[in-house]
Formats: C-alpha cells, structure tokens, sequence
C-alpha cells in the first residue's frame, strides 16, 4: 500500500491497454510537422483523468446527384470529412482531507484546481490549443503538425476543431467538456483469428458460425 | 441567513452611462434589501465582475518619463502629437488652458458637461461650448467612474457557464490527393451564462414587531413577493449586472447622443482564479408567471483576453510515463497491485511499434 494517502486517475500510464490491466485509455499524442515524428516525449502520452463518456464516428460519402431529363447522374467523389464527437466529464474534484471541491477562492488555502481532475482538464485544453500547431513568436501558424488518438487499436489522426466546457449547477464539482475533431486519416488495428498467409484451418469457420458457414468473414489477402 | 439592510446600495454604479438609448434614475424606496442568500457560499466561490478602461486611455495616461502622474487629459496630448495645424493647435491650448479637464473633481467634471459650456473664465478667444473641450471633459468624467467602480460580485452564481474555444481552420479544399488543411489560430472563446436572481425579498424600516403584534400595514413594500422585486437585493444586484452589460466599458458621447463612441474599455470577469477580459456580446432575462419570485437571466461574454492567476499546484503529482513508475509499492490506480498482474515490461507489443507499423 502506498506510505500515504493519494487520489489516483483511472489510467496509470498510456501503455495500461498493454498491461493486462483490464483498461483502455484515449491517448492523445502530438505529431510534429512531418506528421510522423511525436513532439512529446517518447515514453509520455496523454491519457485523460477519466475516458470520454461518448466518443463518435461519422462518416460521409460526397457524393453528388443530378437530375436529368434521362434519370439522375451521380458524381462520386470519395470520402467527404470525418468526425469525431467526444463528450466527457472531468471527472470529480476531489482533494484530499476534503473531498469533493467547488471552491474558487484561493484566499481559502486550497481550491479545486488542485485537483487530478481539473490538472487534466487543463491538460487537454493545452492540447487543444496546440492541435499541433507551430507559432511563431506573433502568435501565427508557421508549421502544422497533426494530432494522434488512439483508443482500443484505432488511431485517428487529425485536428480539434471545437473545445466546450460547461460547469452546471446541476452536474457539480465537475466539468462537462464537448470536443469536435476533424479525422484525417484512420488507421484500424483489427484482431485476427488464424494465420491468412496459412489458409483458413479447416473447421474454425464451423466452430465459429456453424456447419452452414462456407464464406471468410475477413479477406484472406490480408487486406487489414 | 437573510440580512437586512447589508447589501452594497443599489445605486453604487450610479453615473456609469449605458448608451444613448437608456437612462435609467433612482428612486428612494420605503423599506430595504434583503439578501436571503448564502454569503459563505460566495466567499468560497465568488463570480465578479470588473470594468476595465480602454487600453487607449491607459496609454494616455501613462508617464514613461516619469515626470509626474499620467494625467487623464490625453486629448490634449493626442491633438498635439497627431496634428499641428492651426485648428488642433486651438483645441490644444482650449483643453490645455481648460483647467476642470484636466483637473477636475467628479463633481466639477458633471458640472461641466451638464452645462455644456466651459466653466471658467478663461481665454477670451474661447467661446462656450466647444466641442472637443466637451468631449474631453465627457470622456474624463466616464473615466473617472470607470476607474472607480467596484467590482461587482454577484449574490448567487450563475447556474452554468459554459466555454467554447473554436479553431479557424479549414478541411474542405479538396484536391485530387484529398482535403488540404488549413489552420489560421484560434477564434475567441464565448462564454455562455444561464443564471437566476436570489428571491425577491424586501423588508419595512422600523423596530422589528414583537410576536404578538398584529400589522395590517407596513411601511414600504416588504416580504418575499414580485412586488418586492425592485425593493429586494436580488434584483439591484441582477440590475448592477444589466448596468454592467449596458455599459460593456464603454466611454459613451453622451453630449451628441450620438452610437460613435468614443473609446471602447472591456469589462472582466474574475472567476476560478482566471480572468476574462472582453465584451458582453448579449443579455436576456424573463418574467415568468411561473417563478415570479426571481427572474432567469442568460448573457454570452466574447473573450479577449484571458489570464490565469492560479499557482502551480503542488498537490497533483505529474503523470507516470508507465505502470511500473509507482510501482516501488506494487500500486495501481486503485492503491493496489494484485498478486499477477503484467506490467508493461512484460508486454511483448509495445504500443509504439504497434501503430508505427499501421502507418508506415
């Protein structure tokens, strides 16, 4: 146990999802302009005090119909943007010998900035801010790297678009926070069940799917 | 605890003008204010608002010199340093000779614009009312209450606020190897604030009535009721921060009436030991049938500036860069490691290699 007392997050570290430990952490990471290289430190990602409660995936076709005298053309022009909406809490502001917290007044010796929760929360506006943007000494974009989630296998690549923080008389001693972000590029780690270079073994699709099943369900070129 | 006859007057920002389209008086009321709100509740979290002067003036008013108090007669100053022409040259020696301008009490300063002439005798070359003299005596005189008004702390904070930070960028631009991104910063930030008044209450002058006394009249309005709503606490309190968005820093011409104002000050926002300087873009506030003891406000605030004035908390240990960095206790988030559990060393895929492979 440790020697004294102390609040922890929900994540120990960014790597948790590779610790056996059960826990999945959004991790956020900043990439510089060459979109490759991490501007942080190598063994330090960002993990949030508490996951987002929602985070979701839109995607849209552009595709374009008009009509004719013959019937419609359709104009398809491939992926049109990609969002991500995360809805989120803070987590409680909680100090330790006091508890929850929605003292402001420094005058008081201790508020509930001194918490986990709030640390974070300005963490991740920090990142916001950033979005991987270089500045130059006036404050302009000089260089634009590329902000990296990664949750459960899935690595989004792209920027904040929008950043809302709401503190409610109803959901108090907490922040609710709302983010918009803009998918650049998606790169999908999925878990495979046998070797596709080997072949389907025979009878694995009948354990899984039952006698009738005769189809792959995943392309067995490898297209993961 | 209600209490009686402790809340700041209601007619501390008298002067403080709210545009050439609102005027606003005082009248004496019978009984006094109740604050029936919770005061140690404020302490703890108080929400206030400041009015901040226009930069220009500051500028004005500064000495970089050092030879003396930076004077609040910048009109001078501005007409001789931006034009020499024989007219500016006038107007100089008008506000420079026109002593209640750049001296003047508030007093003398309301006086003065009040009459709309000059005061004194001064130059025979001057004569009464002229404009930039006016103006100059105007423009003092707001400043004056400006820089003098109190902050303004509000009896019960707002029910939410909510902070939206938003980018100026661009992902639309499509080319034939996808969308271009641009990026141009950061727009500023709104605030949005949804609250409520306290509870109209008021209370009637006088000895307090003993227990037994029957009252069938009082002396002014009193009790918790919408009669008592201009008498109450609550709705000077609510009726300081309508002055506050009236005035939104302004220095209004109050002498031409006219919506050319003639500096732009902000107003800040103190708040969670960060401070919001900008404008309070809009303000609403119903009567309701249904809550006719209090009235619900909302009001956006569009940020300029921002400054945290938190210190760095000591209290909140930097993030471990692996499970094992705390581990000298065998802990995990919960305070304990159980017996078996991997940690990363004993992970056979590192997290990095995992996705760089993805997108090399």
């Amino acid at each position: 146990m440790p020697s004294q007392p102390v609040f922890r997050s929900a994540f120990t570290s960014w790597q948790d999802d590779q610790a056996g430990l059960g826990k999945r952490p959004v991790v956020l990471d900043i990439l510089g302009p060459d979109w490759d290289t991490s501007i942080l430190p190598d063994d330090l990602k960002m993990v949030l005090h508490v996951n987002p409660s929602t985070m979701s995936l839109q995607y849209n076709r552009q595709v374009e119909r008009i009509q004719t005298r013959g019937g419609y053309v359709e104009q398809h022009w491939g992926d049109s943007t990609q969002e991500i909406s995360f809805e989120q809490a803070t987590g409680g502001f909680m100090r330790l010998t006091t508890g929850l917290s929605n003292i402001t007044n420094a005058a008081y010796g201790g508020t509930r900035r001194e918490t986990i929760a709030y640390d974070k929360y300005l963490d991740l506006l920090a990142l916001f801010h950033n979005n991987g943007s270089v500045y130059d000494s006036r404050g302009n974009i000089v260089l634009q790297g590329i902000i990296k989630i990664t949750f459960d296998g899935g690595v989004y690549l792209g920027w904040f678009n929008s950043f809302t923080v709401t503190e409610s008389a109803e959901k108090p001693y907490q922040f609710q926070i709302s983010s918009a972000f803009t998918v650049h590029r998606e790169v999908a780690n999925w878990q495979k069940a046998y070797d596709t270079t080997a072949g389907i073994p025979s009878g694995v699709l009948d354990q899984q799917f039952g006698q009738q099943s005769q189809t792959p369900v995943v392309d067995p070129d490898g297209g993961g | 605890m209600a209490k009686i006859g402790t809340s700041p007057p209601a007619d501390r920002f008298a002067g403080i003008m709210g545009g050439p389209r609102f005027v606003y008086r005082f009248d004496t009321q019978d009984g006094t204010p109740v604050d029936g709100t919770n005061a140690s509740l404020r302490e703890l979290s108080p929400f206030q608002l400041r009015m901040v002067i226009p930069d220009a003036l500051i500028e004005a008013s500064y000495d970089p010199t050092g030879s003396g108090v930076g004077s609040v007669d910048f009109i001078t100053s501005a007409a001789l340093g931006a034009d020499k022409s024989a007219l500016a040259d006038k107007l100089a020696k008008a506000d420079s000779t026109q002593s209640v301008v750049a001296t003047g009490t508030q007093a003398q300063l309301e006086q003065f614009v009040a009459q709309g002439r000059e005061g004194t005798s001064g130059d025979a070359a001057f004569q009464p009312g002229i404009t930039d003299a006016l103006t100059a005596a105007d423009i003092a005189l707001q400043f004056q209450l400006i820089l003098n008004a109190e902050p303004l702390v509000l009896l019960v904070n707002p029910t939410e606020m909510s902070i939206t930070y938003t980018k100026i960028q661009s992902y639309q631009s499509r080319t034939r190897v996808g969308y271009v991104f641009e990026a141009w910063g950061e727009d500023q930030p709104t605030i949005s604030f949804s609250g409520t008044t306290a509870g109209f209450v008021a209370g009637s002058i006088g000895q307090p009535p003993s227990l037994n006394a029957v009252i069938t009249e009082t002396n002014g309005i009193s009790g918790y009721q919408a009669a008592a709503r201009r008498d109450s606490a609550a709705w000077q309190n609510f009726a300081n921060l309508y002055q506050f968005y009236r005035s939104n820093g302004y220095i209004y011409d109050t002498i031409g009436k006219s919506e050319a104002h003639l500096f732009i000050g902000q107003v800040a926002i103190d708040y969670d030991q960060v401070t919001y300087v900008g404008h309070i873009e809009n303000f609403s506030f119903s009567f309701d049938a249904e809550m006719p003891h209090r009235v619900e406000f909302s009001m956006e605030f569009k940020v300029s500036r921002m400054y945290d004035s938190a210190k760095a908390s000591t209290n909140v240990a930097k993030q471990s860069s692996s499970p094992t960095a705390v581990s000298s206790s065998a802990a995990d988030s919960d305070g304990v490691m159980m017996a078996g559990e991997p940690t990363v060393e004993q992970s056979t895929t590192p997290l990095d290699d995992y996705d760089g492979s993805m997108l090399a």
